[in-house]
């Protein structure tokens, strides 16, 4: 069964459909990102993730297999009885790769030992270029980590070690192996869409960033960075612009809040860049960059207008 | 600077200053008020030294606005390069003074101190924008220097070319080689680093990081018009046109200095004190975003 974050500090209680959806409106009240997980019986359970307080999936989960499913279905799964409870909240990445790992399927399984296999993997994955959602489980942690062409994308890593999330695995070490699950993921999904979209728009970011500052210098990126980040804060987004990194820690559980978010971001960015260098030298920058993403992210950036045009005045 | 129209207010008295030279020289350069009162020598001195002003202008506020970037910094070997061009060429202008000084009545030896500068700072130009184009077109990094490198020998072959073309005209009659050489590399150094610099411009646009290159197009424009005559083009024209022509030239000349001082000004304010039309301009940038 699909474990999530066991080691997270969380409210456990036996108690009913009723319990349950208490513990959903505080979450909502606080505007949390967290899960409500029901085990309606020895093989079964029903997880509630929530977005921010807003409800991202419902989910039943029997084995490895994950099926969605509406929010009426729930007490009626429940049968009425007192079930054991569990919720926590946790921070936007960790809600929204459980969301993606939800979403999913799990293909392959892996067992990593020591250092040693654990750089084989990482070698063989390198070469095949996979692109993934991979779930670590040890003993006492799990976390996330998302392959993109091969290599891991930092941004994306979450563990909860000690009951803190992390955004790093702890090394692997001998005695306490590593179970991995890579995910196929559904191409259709919201969580897929989200995730598309947020890899692209902060890898293309990134590296529009890495170049600008290549060109201007360190000080006309800080007043980029002090402007695009004014102008987040109203908007209440977990994006932060730091140095020549985008950190997206917000949990977008539809792509259309995702894209806006990007859009509005992306066109303060091409704002103040085409009264520094031109509209042209943007474009130019922009379309560098953009080329860069892969083709998957590409359309899921072009299905929203997030191209490069979209940003040149 | 706590005032939110102080760097605005500083730009704009700058530029003001900047039109006001410009009025004055080219009054002092037509009406020529101190030949009668006190010699033509020191009409033209009066009008070198407000050249000089404009030259050391865009100097002192390079340095201010090249000191805006961290050592290892890819910008400011660009902007570092351009500043030692224009301090050569403040060299070349102070030089030009105490030449004139000494030979005023006679003519000038045919290689001197002045043409070293304008050499250095043509050298010095063509690193900046060389630096310039490798930075926006980074594919350049592997053969950029071949590709400088070619831009320099075919210069400086098609020096070699006119100067021939100069000889067989006549036109460098009295000159020895050498002197026409370095005179017919001005224009050639001009024509070059006025088109890359117009490239410049074109790709930044109306970006604040094109204004600096302007001077250098204005450079290759008054240069071009002094060329012009130099290869006789004031036949057919009347006095008036000539002079109004050498008037414009030597305006532009000097306001290609201006352009580039206040181009200095206002990017280095814009990166002290942020965009002047920016929410949150009002005060200075605070030391965590500055440093």
């Amino acid at each position: 069964m699909l474990p999530s974050y066991r080691q997270a500090p969380a409210n456990q209680f036996i108690g009913s459909y009723a319990y349950l959806d208490s513990q959903r409106t505080l979450l909502s009240i606080d505007q949390q990102t967290g899960l409500i997980e029901a085990q309606v019986d020895q093989d079964q359970k029903i997880v509630i993730l929530l977005a921010s307080g807003l409800t991202a999936g419902v989910y039943r989960i029997t084995g490895e297999d994950v099926s969605s499913m509406i929010n009426a279905e729930v007490p009626e799964t429940m049968g009425g009885r007192d079930v054991p409870i569990r919720s926590l909240s946790m921070p936007d990445q960790a809600g929204r790769m459980l969301w993606l790992a939800f979403e999913s399927k799990a293909a392959s399984h892996y067992q990593i030992r020591d250092k040693t296999e654990w750089g084989g993997w990482l070698r063989h994955v390198g070469e095949e270029k996979l692109s993934g959602l991979v779930q670590v489980v040890a003993d006492d942690w799990d976390g996330f980590i998302h392959m993109r062409q091969g290599e891991i994308n930092s941004l994306e890593t979450i563990a909860c070690i000690d009951g803190n999330f992390q955004q790093r695995l702890p090394p692997v070490e001998p005695g306490t192996p590593w179970s991995l699950t890579v995910f196929t993921i559904a191409p259709g999904s919201q969580a897929y869409q989200c995730y598309l979209l947020r890899s692209g728009a902060t890898y293309w970011a990134n590296s529009f960033f890495s170049r600008y500052q290549e060109l201007v210098g360190q000080r006309l990126l800080d007043l980029l960075n002090r402007e695009l980040n004014t102008l987040i804060q109203p908007w209440q987004w977990k994006i932060q612009l730091a140095g020549t990194t985008l950190l997206d820690r917000h949990f977008f559980h539809q792509s259309g809040m995702a894209a806006q978010a990007y859009r509005a971001l992306l066109m303060e960015v091409g704002e103040q860049t085409n009264a520094m260098i031109g509209s042209a030298l943007t474009h130019r920058l922009l379309s560098e960059t953009y080329a860069s993403l892969v083709p998957d992210e590409q359309l899921a950036l072009q299905s929203h207008a997030l191209v490069p045009t979209a940003f040149v005045q | 600077m706590k005032s939110s129209l102080k760097p605005v207010t500083t730009l704009w008295l700058t530029t003001g200053a900047s039109t006001l030279l410009l009025v004055v020289y080219a009054w002092i350069y037509w009406f020529e008020p101190l030949t009668e009162t006190a010699s033509e020598y020191i009409n033209d001195k009066v009008l070198d030294v407000l050249t000089l002003a404009a030259a050391l202008a865009a100097a002192c506020l390079g340095i201010l606005y090249t000191s805006q970037f961290k050592a290892g910094e890819p910008p400011r070997r660009v902007w570092l390069a351009f500043l030692v061009g224009w301090w050569c060429w403040v060299g070349g202008e102070i030089a030009g003074l105490v030449y004139d000084y000494f030979y005023w009545y006679v003519d000038y030896p045919e290689f001197t101190v002045i043409d070293i500068f304008w050499l250095l700072g043509y050298a010095a130009f063509s690193l900046s924008l060389f630096l310039q184009f490798r930075l926006i077109y980074s594919r350049w990094k592997k053969n950029g220097l071949l590709f400088f490198a070619a831009i320099l020998a075919v210069s400086l072959l098609t020096g070699l070319a006119l100067t021939e073309l100069a000889l067989a005209t006549g036109l460098g009659e009295g000159y020895s080689w050498f002197s026409l050489y370095v005179a017919v590399l001005y224009p050639v150094f001009d024509v070059t680093e006025g088109l890359a610099a117009l490239w410049l411009a074109f790709l930044f646009g109306r970006g604040l990081w094109s204004r600096p290159w302007w001077g250098l197009i204005a450079f290759a424009i008054a240069d071009g018009i002094a060329i012009y005559f130099w290869i006789g083009g004031y036949h057919g024209l009347s006095d008036g046109a000539v002079n109004g022509l050498y008037l414009f030239s030597d305006i532009l000349y000097n306001a290609g200095y201006l352009v580039v001082a206040l181009a200095f000004l206002m990017n280095f304010l814009i990166l002290r004190f942020g965009r002047f039309n920016a929410s949150h301009r009002t005060e200075e940038l605070p030391t965590s975003v500055r440093e």
